[in-house]
């Protein structure tokens, strides 16, 4: 399928194309990266700005010899440049059932951001991979670059569904494993995970990643208002089931709930040094990029 | 406790099935959501903090069996048997004297009569009447074997307190007749102060007699007399002020005349003593007036009014051309103001004397005495005086020592009042008559008689003046509250008016004869009645005073002894009090409660 008509699947329109192009994703730390690239790089390169010195092995170019301090101290040193190499960019999208729930439905609205913040890493030359989370088994799309891998990565994207009910974390270390380069990930999920997102956000920390957590909410899931006697079922669990009276009382209780937790990861990310974002499902696409983009990701 | 419709405890029925409905399994919706994993603590939230964790599935339910268990049995008409004051058939006689007015019970002691009458009358068993009479100085029935507690109460707010005493012997022969043929469930609650007239000349009541006391001891002082005398030529004003407190008070009285602060004393009075207070009256005044300006338990017998005395002057116009014995003899009259005239004028006169002089004629209706009027008559000599025997106007007058030289024969009227006759030796002529009511004649001229030189001659004239000057307007210059004071208008007055302390005025219209009592003298002050006569006004004053120790003694008294006959039985009633609203209220405060609870989540 050819870009363009993925592009209409994901409800991109050529303006908020245009938008995406003229803007680049912003990391805040100096990530090492598979390979040369536009971007500050922690180890030594051949960039023109200088890191560092060391002393002079046999075997080095000499035209890196720093002649003046020969010619004062005696000693000879080279000069140890940055390297200059491209960011890599993991997009994991949540495909757990629980993400096919409301109208418009939550998946939507992830699959698309996912292939917009991919689109943005393609077209900055730097190596992007996705990957889909929560299904019954990890589906990754190895990395690309360059705006000819976009057709792939929407096509992935286009092609998934959220019925899954495999375990996040188990697939998060999994996925990013994959590649020994930290990077730049961005985890776009609803975070309504057994025991909560943070031991996923541990993990990729604890990797020395640069994490960034979108969080999209359903209004039924922030603000519920059935009322009545009901019995609740799990979608990704259907023997786990609740039989509540939803007062203005119980739903009262159930709001503070998910406002803790959604406080909860802020306060984590905050404190970790990652970024999150609350997406409501019903945000405009353009909306929700933009508003998200204003933080940290781009410049 | 009894069930007036006990049929409706059969909707007990009910409560087995509000038991069931409830235990039966609620039926849920279902609802597939996207994680129960924030849902479940919630659940567990509220099971865990419930105070009524073990009865949580039981408190609607428990609120729900209460509600219906209050409306069942409201429903059924449940009523508590209590001992009641009233009995069958109960006349109250509610105390409205004056001494009710007292403030020592907030607002006075006839409210607090007031809240205990409607206590009474909430009290009355059911299927009882209840009269309510009125205890003043003239009881009246206000409400008559009424079963109406609304009815009772109404006629309760209405009564008002009148400022007299009141007639405690008349009261039970009003309470009683209203029993008779009901004796046997009869009774009779007196409330009041306990102070009455007649106390003394009760008949035995046929049905007990139960005296509910109002009102505390309060201090009191009062006027209780104010009156005018001549003491050597000055009008001097009198007021005695009386100590009806349990303590010592000072007391400051208040002197005004025509509406003018004249004198202040002060003296101290001891518990129960009186002190006599005087001033000298202003020359020319009119109303007198004493005030305690003091505030005490009982503002109204404060204050007392009195008329300057000689303020009733009868004007007589002696039309002569001279007669000194005449003269004298009119102004020995009590109360004359005599003024002489060579010829006649109409004026303002309450009696014209026409001596020798041709009285006017026409449309002249003035009272007239006339000595010997002019005219062709013939003269002659008269003998023996022949009186008319038993006449009131000739009573004290000896004409034993009288003798009339010469008489003109007059030809009275037909129904003339013939007073003397004289002997003649033409036969007997009428020497002295009268001629309606308002006009007396001499036959012949004092000159031709030693009548003006006898004693006969000024008692004769008293009497004659006493029937020809019109009477005081009013029967009484002071009057206490209640009592009527008869009104006597001039003969030819046309319309009466009265005006009353407090601005309003009464008035009608006047026929001749008329004698009004006014019975309208229930606020102490100045009264003023004014008459049109002709084309004028003539006025008089009565004042209206409360001089009654059974109004301003506020002692309270603790029992009231009422004869009753032997045959009276004390009644012991017990009445019905309704309690199915008080079960109603609290069964909707229920049906609240569980909506409460039910919205609570609990």
């Amino acid at each position: 399928m050819s870009a363009g008509t993925l592009a209409q699947q994901l409800g991109y329109s050529p303006s908020f194309l245009n938008q995406l192009r003229a803007l680049v994703l912003q990391n805040k730390r100096m990530l090492p990266g598979p390979g040369a690239g536009r971007r500050r790089s922690p180890r030594a390169g051949s960039s023109v700005e200088l890191m560092d010195y060391r002393n002079y092995v046999p075997g080095d170019d000499l035209r890196r010899l720093d002649w003046n301090v020969l010619a004062r101290l005696d000693s000879l040193f080279v000069r140890v440049f940055r390297a200059e190499e491209n960011l890599l960019v993991r997009v994991y999208v949540d495909v757990s059932r629980s993400m096919d729930f409301g109208d418009p439905s939550k998946f939507a609205l992830a699959r698309s951001l996912a292939g917009a913040v991919a689109y943005m890493g393609l077209i900055g030359y730097d190596r992007v991979e996705t990957a889909a989370l929560g299904g019954p088994a990890l589906q990754i799309v190895p990395t690309a670059s360059g705006e000819p891998g976009t057709a792939r990565v929407w096509s992935f994207l286009a092609n998934l569904t959220p019925d899954g009910r495999g375990d996040i974390l188990r697939q998060t270390v999994e996925a990013a494993t994959r590649l020994k380069e930290p990077g730049l990930t961005i985890i776009i999920t609803d975070g309504l995970v057994d025991g909560g997102l943070t031991p996923t956000l541990r993990a990729l920390l604890a990797m020395r990643h640069e994490v960034a957590v979108v969080q999209i909410l359903d209004k039924e899931e922030l603000e519920p208002s059935f009322e009545g006697d009901w019995r609740l079922t799990d979608a990704e669990n259907i023997s786990r089931q609740v039989e509540i009276t939803l007062t203005p009382v119980t739903a009262g209780d159930y709001r503070q709930r998910i406002a803790a937790y959604t406080q909860e990861l802020r306060d984590f990310c905050r404190k970790q040094g990652a970024g999150y974002f609350l997406v409501p499902a019903h945000t405009p696409l353009p909306d929700a990029i933009f508003g998200m983009l204003r933080g940290t990701l781009a410049r | 406790m009894g069930f007036l419709v006990p049929a409706a405890l059969a909707f007990s029925a009910i409560i087995p099935g509000i038991v069931a409905l409830y235990f039966l399994k609620l039926k849920r919706r279902e609802r597939e959501i996207s994680s129960t994993w924030l849902w479940r603590p919630v659940l567990l939230d509220r099971q865990a903090n419930s105070l009524w964790q073990r009865l949580r599935v039981s408190l609607l339910l428990l609120i729900q069996l209460l509600a219906a268990i209050g409306l069942i049995l409201a429903v059924a008409h449940p009523f508590a048997t209590v001992k009641a004051v009233t009995a069958g058939n109960t006349v109250l006689l509610l105390d409205a004297t004056g001494t009710m007015q007292a403030t020592d019970t907030e607002p006075n002691r006839f409210e607090a009569a007031r809240t205990e009458a409607k206590r009474l009358i909430s009290q009355m068993p059911a299927g009882g009447k209840m009269s309510l009479v009125l205890l003043t100085r003239s009881p009246e029935i206000l409400l008559a074997h009424a079963d109406s507690r609304e009815a009772l109460r109404q006629a309760v707010d209405n009564a008002t307190p009148t400022a007299g005493d009141g007639d405690l012997a008349q009261g039970l022969a009003l309470a009683n007749s209203l029993l008779r043929g009901r004796e046997q469930d009869g009774q009779i609650i007196i409330i009041g102060s306990g102070h009455y007239r007649g106390a003394g000349e009760i008949a035995p009541s046929a049905v007990p007699v139960t005296y509910v006391p109002i009102g505390a001891a309060a201090p009191n002082l009062a006027v209780s007399t104010f009156t005018t005398r001549l003491v050597e030529g000055q009008l001097m004003a009198f007021a005695q002020v009386s100590n009806y407190g349990p303590a010592t008070a000072p007391a400051t009285a208040e002197f005004w005349a025509d509406g003018k602060l004249v004198g202040v004393e002060r003296q101290n009075l001891e518990p129960g003593a009186s002190r006599a207070f005087s001033w000298a009256v202003p020359k020319d005044a009119r109303t007198l007036e004493v005030r305690l300006p003091a505030p005490d338990a009982l503002a109204l017998d404060n204050k007392a009014w009195a008329l300057a005395a000689g303020q009733q002057r009868s004007r007589i116009k002696l039309i002569s051309e001279g007669n000194p014995f005449l003269l004298r003899a009119l102004q020995l009259i009590p109360g004359a103001e005599v003024t002489t005239a060579a010829t006649f004028e109409e004026g303002d006169f309450d009696l014209y004397v026409f001596d020798r002089i041709k009285p006017p004629e026409g449309t002249f209706a003035g009272r007239m005495l006339l000595i010997n009027p002019p005219g062709p008559t013939e003269e002659r000599f008269v003998g023996t005086i022949l009186p008319r025997k038993g006449d009131p106007l000739l009573k004290f007058v000896d004409t034993a020592d009288v003798h009339i030289n010469v008489a003109h024969v007059h030809a009275p009227s037909p129904d003339a009042r013939i007073l003397w006759e004289g002997e003649t030796e033409k036969g007997s002529i009428p020497l002295l008559w009268t001629e309606g009511n308002d006009r007396a004649i001499f036959g012949f001229a004092l000159q031709q008689s030693d009548l003006p030189l006898r004693i006969a001659f000024p008692v004769l004239m008293q009497n004659l003046a006493g029937w020809l000057l019109p009477p005081a307007p009013v029967d009484a210059p002071q009057v206490a509250p209640g009592e009527s004071v008869g009104l006597r208008p001039w003969p030819t007055a046309t319309r009466l008016d009265v005006k009353l302390p407090d601005g309003s005025s009464q008035g009608w219209e006047i026929t001749p004869g008329m004698n009004p009592p006014y019975l309208e003298t229930k606020v102490p002050g100045l009264y003023q009645v004014t008459q049109q006569v002709g084309g004028g006004t003539r006025s008089a004053t009565f004042a209206v005073n409360l001089f009654s120790s059974l109004v301003s003694d506020l002692t309270p008294v603790p029992e009231l002894q009422v004869p009753v006959l032997p045959e009276a039985k004390a009644v012991q009633t017990e009445a019905p009090m309704d309690i199915w609203r008080w079960l109603g209220w609290a069964a909707l405060a229920l049906v609240g409660l569980e909506w409460w609870v039910y919205r609570r989540g609990y």
